[in-house]
């Protein structure tokens, strides 16, 4: 019975977390971007929709931002249709919080080719979502369901140089998903920066 | 100018080069929140392999990551790199979890040793290494690095020396590396499903007991949530309770920190027996897969018909079948099939009992006994003695697999399963790995496939009349056939006598070839006239036969005395045998490696390695590419390289890994051409 005196100790405050999941419907939402419009998940019904966790200040963003490899992957298939959602969910006072003329800013900077930053300083978004990490990448088919979820490739270095040599799930879950094949892989751990809710 | 005055800067030089050339080197580095730096000799005993450490000195409130970071960050990566010198992967010590906002990572605070063994390969002057160092720091914010450290140390022909305070720190960081035994905990699977694992630890050792209460930390991140575990325990056994990530499937094997104050220990966990990770078959990718595997199986077993130690007992079957009439003929297709069902059904239900009792074996494990090989030796002499006529079975009693008999077709079933074993064909190596690892039933499950399979051919042609028709019309080439059917099977005994020969040693092959002698005089003996030498022809056989399994212990336990080296399979240039840390070393060192898992007995194996592995070119093109050539000879039980097969779901041979530079696994088919290996050098430019 003594064990059962540090029991206590170990019982840690498992905390049950709302996420997309792959092969379920994707949380709906509604949240203003930075460009000032209002944007729903259900405007977006019948598109390819991606989901991409965004910290300006986070070295794992600066890895696929400084290579220009995340805007090319957004001009890639922004072209081809599909909505990209550039999230950020830092919250006022963390790394990486913008306000909207900010986030404009820094976008323009950036060259970013998403569709939207959206803007979730509330984090209702990102926890909806259960996004862990930055860049916590998220991709839902035309029916609105979670096709993949996690890291956005398989090299969870912080040097941009592997990324050349890295598998990009996010590309081939869109284009295995975009010609009707099976994605191959649909949940992996994402890598990168803690999202910087509020405490 | 006073001499006083070249005195001191003399000193002020000389500090300042003994001082400044270590940092000119990057022996140690700072860098934003961390300070890095070599524990090492002082000056290298040559030959001697030694632990050396990476110690990271953390600024208060920051932290660096353990192997598996928990919900965000990254461990360290280090890629070692220089000439004749081996570094082993780093020994992590025990990490904490830290919570970080609402996430967990596991890691380390304050300051952390991380170890490598590092062995000098040849005489030189000097250990150099470089090591590029990635790293990542982390507060709530993170700020990666990335360095290049040295470490250049003399090598003297005395002992390695150390500074005290090095040594110390040497001996302190090495009892925070966690144990590799699987001796003291109890491990075990309750349950898997979609959402959480559960698993119950209990203690072996005498010595310890469940108090304080261990905490497990999981090894792999992609499978389990680093959050710390619901713990519910009583005397004697604690359940914990993880919650798994949504999505992410069932690995080969989960693997758990078990940390219990300040010792750890790093440990599979154990699935139930027949229970296994059954949650894991329910859903329906699982149980698609289950659907493959089994149709796998089932092609597989069709496939292996065409083998070359299955077709010579197939044909004169069929050669027994021609002159039947239809019904007869069904009847015998069905006991065949029958017959090999049994016989894949009682290989399968041997080997789930064996793998509950915790035996680490796999396909052709029946073949690794000596015993079994005997019997198959003077299965196939006597068989190919009775193609050739030396002697006939009298009418009464059945020709083992030729005449059309209830029991003969039965026997022909067992005989063809046996014989099959050593040749692993297309397609088997996947359904045979999962059912290694699948729960009781879907494992026998693809066991009667494979069966299945392997009756198919004969049960259709017997079946069906069109293709009956396709068979030629029995005559007297039937006979001419039979007797020429005797020599792929004295082939076989051949070959078997060699896989013997391998077993026991150079007297097994004595062993084996006296008794055939023996035997074939006995049977030639038996067609005297007289009674009295028919009698003692009987005698002999009866006597032969018994003396030669009486004498494999005897021969066995010589053979373990003595040590005798498997020379036959240990090969010419380059091939060493299998050692998993070699195989790291390499890796560490960016070379590249091949693993061949082979058997004696795994007639697949011996014509890759002929045709294509031990060829001049291809050694010639491992050769020139440095490539670590190891060979993991099965031929006998030897559990290490079970559990290696295991790594990568499969449990036969011939199974060939190939490590890039560095770079993960690739599996390669299983029937190798010349032209595969060179292609896996020249894609790489």
């Amino acid at each position: 019975m003594k064990v059962l005196v540090f029991l206590s100790l170990f019982v840690a405050g498992n905390i049950a977390w709302a996420e997309a999941v792959p092969g379920k419907l994707a949380p709906a939402f509604e949240t203003a971007a930075a460009d000032g419009k209002i944007h729903k998940l259900s405007d977006y019904a019948g598109k390819w929709v991606v989901m991409e966790w965004y910290n300006k200040d986070c070295p794992y963003v600066k890895k696929h931002y400084g290579s220009s490899n995340m805007q090319g992957l957004q001009k890639k298939y922004t072209g081809k249709g599909v909505i990209w959602l550039s999230v950020n969910s830092s919250a006022e006072g963390k790394e990486g919080y913008t306000d909207a003329k900010e986030a404009m800013k820094v976008a323009k900077d950036a060259k970013s080719n998403a569709t939207a930053v959206l803007l979730d300083p509330t984090g209702v978004v990102g926890k909806a979502y259960g996004s862990k990490t930055t860049p916590h990448m998220f991709v839902i088919d035309p029916k609105g369901t979670v096709v993949y979820a996690g890291a956005i490739d398989d090299n969870n270095s912080s040097d941009p140089k592997v990324i050349a040599k890295s598998k990009n799930y996010v590309a081939a879950a869109l284009d295995a998903g975009m010609e009707n094949k099976k994605i191959e892989t649909t949940s992996t751990k994402p890598y990168g920066c803690g999202t910087k809710y509020a405490n | 100018m006073s001499i006083g005055w070249v005195m001191k800067f003399t000193v002020i030089l000389s500090l300042f080069f003994a001082f400044n050339f270590p940092v000119l080197a990057a022996e140690s580095i700072k860098a934003p929140h961390v300070e890095i730096s070599w524990v090492a000799p002082d000056k290298w005993g040559a030959g001697s392999a030694e632990r050396v450490g990476l110690e990271f000195k953390i600024d208060p409130d920051w932290h660096i990551y353990w192997r598996n970071s928990g919900d965000s960050g990254a461990p360290p990566k280090f890629d070692f790199s220089g000439k004749d010198v081996v570094v082993s992967q780093p020994q992590w010590p025990i990490p904490k979890r830290i919570p970080v906002g609402h996430l967990i990572n596991i890691g380390y605070e304050k300051s952390v040793l991380f170890l490598f063994q590092v062995s000098p390969l040849v005489a030189s002057q000097t250990v150099d290494f470089k090591l590029n160092l990635e790293w990542l720091v982390c507060k709530e914010e993170c700020i990666p690095g990335i360095a290049e450290l040295t470490l250049s140390r003399p090598i003297v022909n005395t002992a390695s020396e150390w500074s005290k305070s090095n040594k110390e720190k040497i001996d302190r960081a090495a009892k925070l590396i966690p144990f590799e035994d699987s001796s003291t905990w109890d491990l075990t699977l309750v349950e898997k499903t979609e959402e959480k694992l559960v698993v119950d630890l209990k203690v072996k050792r005498e010595d310890l007991t469940l108090t304080p209460v261990p905490d497990l930390l999981p090894l792999d991140g992609d499978y389990v949530n680093p959050q710390a575990p619901k713990v519910e325990g009583s005397d004697g056994s604690i359940r914990y309770t993880f919650s798994l990530p949504a999505g992410r499937g069932t690995p080969m094997q989960f693997k758990f920190l078990i940390v219990q104050g300040e010792f750890a220990w790093e440990h599979d966990l154990a699935l139930a027996a027949g229970g296994g990770l059954a949650g894991s078959v329910d859903g329906p990718a699982e149980r698609a897969s289950l659907v493959s595997l089994l149709f796998f199986a089932f092609i597989g077993g069709i496939i292996l018909n065409l083998m070359p130690c299955v077709l010579p007992v197939l044909s004169i079957k069929f050669l027994s079948i021609l002159n039947t009439s239809v019904t007869d003929r069904r009847k015998e297709a069905l006991l065949y099939l029958a017959g090999v069902l049994t016989t894949f059904f009682a290989l399968g239900a041997t080997f789930l009992i064996l793998r509950s009792a915790g035996a680490a074996i796999g396909w052709g494990f029946q073949l690794q006994s000596p015993y079994i090989i005997l019997f198959l030796i003077l299965l196939f002499w006597l068989m190919s003695l009775n193609f050739l006529g030396v002697f006939e079975f009298g009418e009464s009693i059945t020709n083992i697999a030729g005449n059309a008999n209830s029991a003969g077709s039965f026997t022909t079933g067992i005989l063809a399963v046996f014989v099959a074993a050593p040749c692993t064909g297309p397609f088997m190596g996947t359904a045979l790995g999962a059912a290694s690892i699948l729960p009781a039933a879907p494992a026998l499950g693809i066991f009667l496939s494979l069966g299945f399979g392997l009756g198919f051919p004969f049960v259709v042609v017997s079946f069906v009349p069109s293709l009956y028709k396709l068979m030629p019309k029995p005559g007297a080439w039937m006979e001419r056939l039979k007797q020429f059917l005797a020599f792929p099977l004295i082939g076989t005994v051949i070959w078997l006598t060699w896989v013997f020969g391998i077993q026991l040693g150079s007297d097994g092959w004595l062993l084996s070839s006296t008794l055939l002698l023996l035997l074939a005089l006995a049977l030639w003996l038996v067609k005297a006239k007289s009674r009295a030498v028919k009698a003692f022809a009987v005698l002999l056989a009866l006597a032969t036969i018994t003396s030669g399994f009486v004498a494999i212990p005897r021969v066995l336990k010589f053979q373990s005395n003595a040590q005798a080296p498997n020379m036959s399979v240990s090969a010419p240039y380059g091939w060493v045998a299998y050692d998993r840390a070699e195989i790291d070393k390499a890796r560490a060192l960016g070379r590249s490696v091949f693993v061949d898992f082979t058997a004696a007995w795994c007639i697949t194996c011996q014509v890759n390695k002929k045709a294509v592995l031990d060829t001049k070119g291809v050694l010639k093109i491992f050769q020139d590419n440095n490539v670590l050539l190891m060979r993991a000879d099965w031929t006998n039980q030897d559990p290490k390289i079970t559990a290696a097969l295991a790594e990568f779901n499969r449990n036969s041979v011939p199974v060939y890994l190939f490590y890039d530079k560095g770079a993960k696994a690739q599996i390669l088919p299983q029937i190798l051409t010349i032209t595969m290996i060179e292609n896996l050098f020249n894609k790489k430019e």
